[in-house]
């Protein structure tokens, strides 16, 4: 089926102001996108509860459902709606401080309407993905990218493994909506909007920070160090990151420890100095390490690092032959997440959540003209199989409330 | 006469010939070092990754032998007991290196075991975790409802054998103290109530 895209609606040079507007009327795109995430929603509900009788069968289908959405993490967003942030003063020992409120905060203002945790958290990831595919499909549009391109990287987004965590109470889609958010405003020349986004999607996760300093590349390149230096742009640039230095205002009343947040970090990925961690960055080595780990202890969190490995070693190879070429905001995007992925990893010592954090940066991809070009020339079959097994594979073990990464 | 620049026909190498007779041009430069920044930086990826996955495939190596050693003994455990890990811990005196050990925490105060039919004689290996104020840990050890054993546990890692009678096939371990030891961990947000760790079971006729 083709599906028309509203190319005529859309400027792809962001020199080129398009006046302000009214949201644009869904488009045939708009809805065929829909359309694929609700048959998505649709066979990974059943692909759940098949699971779910084959897997956890002394569970009811409303227990299940319900570990599903609180699976590992979501557990801690739940715990600081439940209860608030708490924090006992030790760096070394895992506390909910370490997780960022604004994901918290809107479930709970839906829980506060009367709606279940659980389902306030389904709702709100899955109404982020979908709203994040309809802007993730004008993004590209407006990047010039054929219809077959769009039409595949929708797809490819929906097989990612980490698209499953729209059906969890993760901060995952919700990162998505705002990076793609924050990319289009920019690309439509609403930078103080495209900044105010980013300093909401720097609430959700540490690594939505490579979106502001994106942003002010971007700046840069397009308006000269002057520009980004003037009072407006400092401004903005203080806008991109309100979201943490927020966080860090309450955690500093609060606590008396403004980057407790980033202190506790440590009780999941260890106490490595500072130089061990560049060293492990140089050499990559939580790569060969997600391999090494499997291979000397074949438990099920080590699979999951070993599935990360590769993961991780293609967001810098990404990175740094997009860097090499002709490139725009997504490749300093891109190059960003990678640092702060490839930091984790090298602070935990192996591939620490590559698949889910680096979701984001993965998706805007396409609005590379030389990305474009290299999906033109190759198979899309290896990298849909290979994301197709590993969301296969995430489906059982959400079904069993076991770690996925 | 001179032909115009231009005018005449091609050169003999073809376009080729006149690409190369063309200045350089700073985008082609930039794609030319762009290739060799890229090239550079792939070789160094793939090198250090390897150097670093043969340094440490040795101790991987090892890692997954004491996996498979503990693995054999997994389907005699029953319940109260933690999924198999496997630790370094300091080797025996005069060894130079700490060895892996495959080993299951127990769970909570009572962990049980199923004994293999025709076994008269089982040997633990055992490490106890040290109890509150000091006290020396002991362990119960019940064949169904008969106590068959009693063992008093020394630090680090032992094997300890009782004799069983001809009774049920189920053993339990009764722990005199557990420690509440709290695990930073992905995800894993409560505390774990241990008391030994297990590192072998043989069982002779």
């Amino acid at each position: 089926m083709r599906v028309p895209l509203a190319t005529g609606e859309l400027t792809a040079d962001p020199a080129r102001r398009t006046a302000r507007r009214p949201v644009p009327a869904p488009t045939d795109l708009d809805r065929w996108i829909l359309a694929c995430f609700v048959a998505w929603l649709i066979v990974v509900g059943i692909g759940l509860f098949v699971c779910l009788r084959v897997f956890a069968p002394s569970l009811s289908l409303h227990q299940g459902f319900r570990n599903i959405v609180v699976n590992s993490d979501a557990g801690w967003l739940r715990q600081i709606d439940v209860r608030g942030y708490q924090w006992t003063g030790s760096t070394n020992v895992t506390s909910d401080i370490a997780f960022l409120p604004l994901y918290p905060l809107v479930v709970g203002a839906l829980h506060a309407l009367g709606l279940g945790w659980n389902g306030s958290a389904f709702l709100v990831s899955a109404l982020c993905q979908g709203l994040m595919l309809v802007l993730l499909g004008r993004l590209l549009v407006a990047s010039q990218a054929s219809t077959a391109q769009v039409k595949w990287a929708i797809g490819f987004a929906l097989l990612y493994p980490a698209a499953l965590f729209a059906v969890t109470g993760f901060a995952t889609s919700m990162l998505g909506l705002l990076v793609v958010g924050a990319l289009l405003a920019h690309r439509r020349g609403h930078v103080t909007l495209a900044f105010v986004v980013a300093g909401l999607a720097t609430a959700v996760y540490y690594t939505a920070l490579a979106l502001p300093v994106a942003l002010v590349v971007a700046e840069v390149r397009a308006r000269g160090v002057r520009a980004v230096l003037s009072p407006l742009g400092v401004g903005r640039m203080l806008l991109g990151v309100s979201g943490v230095v927020g966080f860090m205002v309450y955690l500093g009343a609060r606590f008396h420890h403004p980057f407790a947040s980033l202190a506790v970090q440590q009780a999941w990925t260890g106490t490595a100095s500072l130089g061990t961690v560049l060293r492990r960055m140089v050499t990559l080595s939580p790569v060969p390490n997600g391999v090494l780990g499997y291979i000397g202890q074949r438990q099920l969190a080590d699979l999951s690092h070993l599935l990360d490995a590769p993961f991780l070693l293609l967001l810098i190879v990404a990175a740094v032959w997009l860097l090499s070429g002709r490139h725009g905001i997504e490749t300093w995007l891109l190059a960003g997440g990678a640092a702060l992925v490839l930091y984790n990893s090298a602070k935990a010592g192996y591939p620490f959540s590559v698949i889910r954090l680096s979701y984001p940066f993965w998706l805007v991809l396409p609005m590379n003209a030389r990305f474009r070009g290299l999906l033109d020339r190759l198979s899309w079959a290896i990298p849909y199989l290979g994301c197709l097994a590993i969301s296969c594979f995430w489906l059982t073990l959400l079904a069993q409330r076991l770690f996925t990464d | 006469m001179a032909s115009p620049p231009g005018a005449g026909p091609p050169p003999a190498g073809g376009p080729a010939a006149t690409r190369q007779n063309d200045p350089p041009t700073g985008r082609r430069r930039a794609i030319r070092w762009g290739r060799v920044v890229f090239l550079a930086v792939t070789v160094w990826v793939v090198v250090s990754m390897l150097v670093v996955f043969f340094r440490g495939f040795t101790q991987a190596r090892l890692r997954g032998e004491a996996e498979q050693v503990a693995a054999q003994y997994q389907p005699s455990l029953g319940a109260g007991w933690y999924p198999l890990e496997v630790d370094q811990f300091p080797s025996a005196a005069g060894a130079s290196r700490p060895v892996w050990i495959g080993l299951n925490y127990s769970r909570a105060a009572v962990s049980t075991l199923d004994l293999r039919p025709g076994w008269h004689r089982l040997s633990l290996r055992l490490s106890p975790v040290s109890c509150a104020g000091g006290q020396p840990p002991r362990v119960s050890v019940q064949q169904g409802r008969t106590t068959v054993g009693h063992l008093a546990l020394a630090p680090g890692w032992s094997w300890y054998a009782v004799r069983l009678d001809g009774g049920p096939r189920h053993i339990s371990l009764h722990y005199s103290c557990v420690l509440t030891q709290r695990i930073p961990g992905l995800g894993l947000q409560g505390a774990r109530t241990l008391a030994v760790a297990l590192a072998g079971i043989r069982g002779t006729g």
